[in-house]
């Protein structure tokens, strides 16, 4: 070879060099990001009633309908535990079809016994979690869910201001989307029609 | 002073009107008709096994022409009972306690349902099972005291569906 097609075929070799540097750069900035476990991704591990722990890795697998509230709530939470489950049942879907989750955001006075036979009283297959003060906050954090105790804490009976959203998680343990409080029965159960078949 | 005001009731309701009206104490119907106020759509809800409180919902209506308060509420069933209003802000749920009473305008209804005012029953002597009945005296400042039954429904009722029982003949 001379050294003239000597010195072409390394020009072509070191373009063939820069563009795949460039393709691979690319590519890389602009892949897709990974979906993020829950809503943020944020990690957490809570006791469940139902044995074990809970963590953020759990939500794969099925898909689950996930909520927030509290054992001393009268109106939204046991209306929520009964809307899902009724939902459940009107579709014709088995427990594992879709988890129904519900974490206690009062760990104060919500204990494991006391959240497993409320949850249980009303369907055994509902998954109840609790945990400490910062287990707490972080699947709160997890879910970008709010919570605040309004009134004295000295007070046995003071109330907790929550998010009142279901938040639909799908098999991969994504976030799918909210069912709000008072959500039409007919939207939200098409809403867990498309989570349950993605 | 509660058993004379509901005695007085009592005997006003059997003077005036003994055919029309029960008195409130046995208003088994689901309403009760108290002085100027109508009360109906009266329900509690079934409590979960270790809940420690429950829901108590009613309407209230006053034919008066004067504002009334219902001021407090006591039930032998709980250590006490509150007035509460739940609200949603965005998608946060927020309950207060009506410190000050609820207000029941002059010829107006003043519903108590679930996803707004409730009646809370906190520390519960035993668990509302449904089909039961939880005993609550309600104190307004003008009509005084009444004394009625909650009817106990399923956990997460919504409200009382009407049933067509010997009373209500010739309105089906």
């Amino acid at each position: 070879m001379s050294p003239q097609s000597l010195r072409n075929f390394r020009i072509v070799l070191w373009t063939l060099v820069a563009i795949v540097a460039v393709g691979a750069t690319a590519m890389y900035l602009f892949k897709p990001p990974a979906r993020p476990l829950g809503v943020s991704g944020q990690s957490f591990a809570m006791a469940a009633t139902t044995g074990g722990q809970f963590t953020q890795k759990d939500l794969l697998g099925e898909p689950s309908l996930v909520f927030f509230g509290y054992t001393f709530c009268p109106d939204v939470c046991p209306t929520t535990l009964a809307e899902t489950t009724a939902w459940r049942q009107e579709l014709g879907l088995k427990p594992d079809d879709l988890r129904i989750i519900f974490a206690t955001i009062d760990p104060s006075r919500d204990t494991l016994p006391i959240v497993k036979s409320y949850v249980e009283g009303f369907d055994p297959s509902i998954i109840g979690l609790v945990g400490d003060q910062q287990q707490t906050d972080d699947i709160k954090a997890a879910f970008g869910a709010y919570s605040e105790i309004n009134g004295a804490t000295d007070d046995p009976y003071y109330l907790v201001d929550h998010t009142a959203l279901i938040y639909m998680i799908e098999a991969d343990g994504s976030f799918a989307g909210t069912i709000a409080y008072d959500e039409a029965s007919d939207v939200a159960l098409a809403k867990i029609k498309r989570l349950i078949q993605p | 002073m509660i058993r004379t005001l509901f005695a007085a009731a009592f005997a006003v309701t059997l003077v005036f009107a003994p055919a029309a009206f029960a008195p409130a104490a046995f208003a088994h119907d689901g309403k009760a008709h108290f002085g100027d106020l109508d009360l109906s759509g009266m329900f509690a809800r079934a409590t979960l096994p270790n809940a420690p409180v429950g829901g108590g919902f009613l309407t209230i209506t006053n034919h008066g022409s004067d504002a009334d308060t219902l001021v407090s509420a006591t039930s032998t069933a709980a250590k006490s009972v509150q007035v509460h209003e739940m609200k949603m802000e965005g998608d946060v749920m927020k309950m207060r306690h009506l410190g000050d009473g609820l207000p029941i305008p002059a010829g107006e209804t003043v519903s108590l349902t679930p996803s707004g005012l409730h009646l809370m029953f906190m520390g519960l002597e035993q668990p509302f099972v449904e089909g039961a009945t939880v005993p609550v005296t309600l104190t307004f400042a003008n009509a005084g005291s009444v004394e009625v039954a909650l009817p106990v429904l399923s956990v997460a009722a919504t409200g009382v569906t009407r049933t067509h029982g010997p009373r209500c003949h010739g309105f089906g």
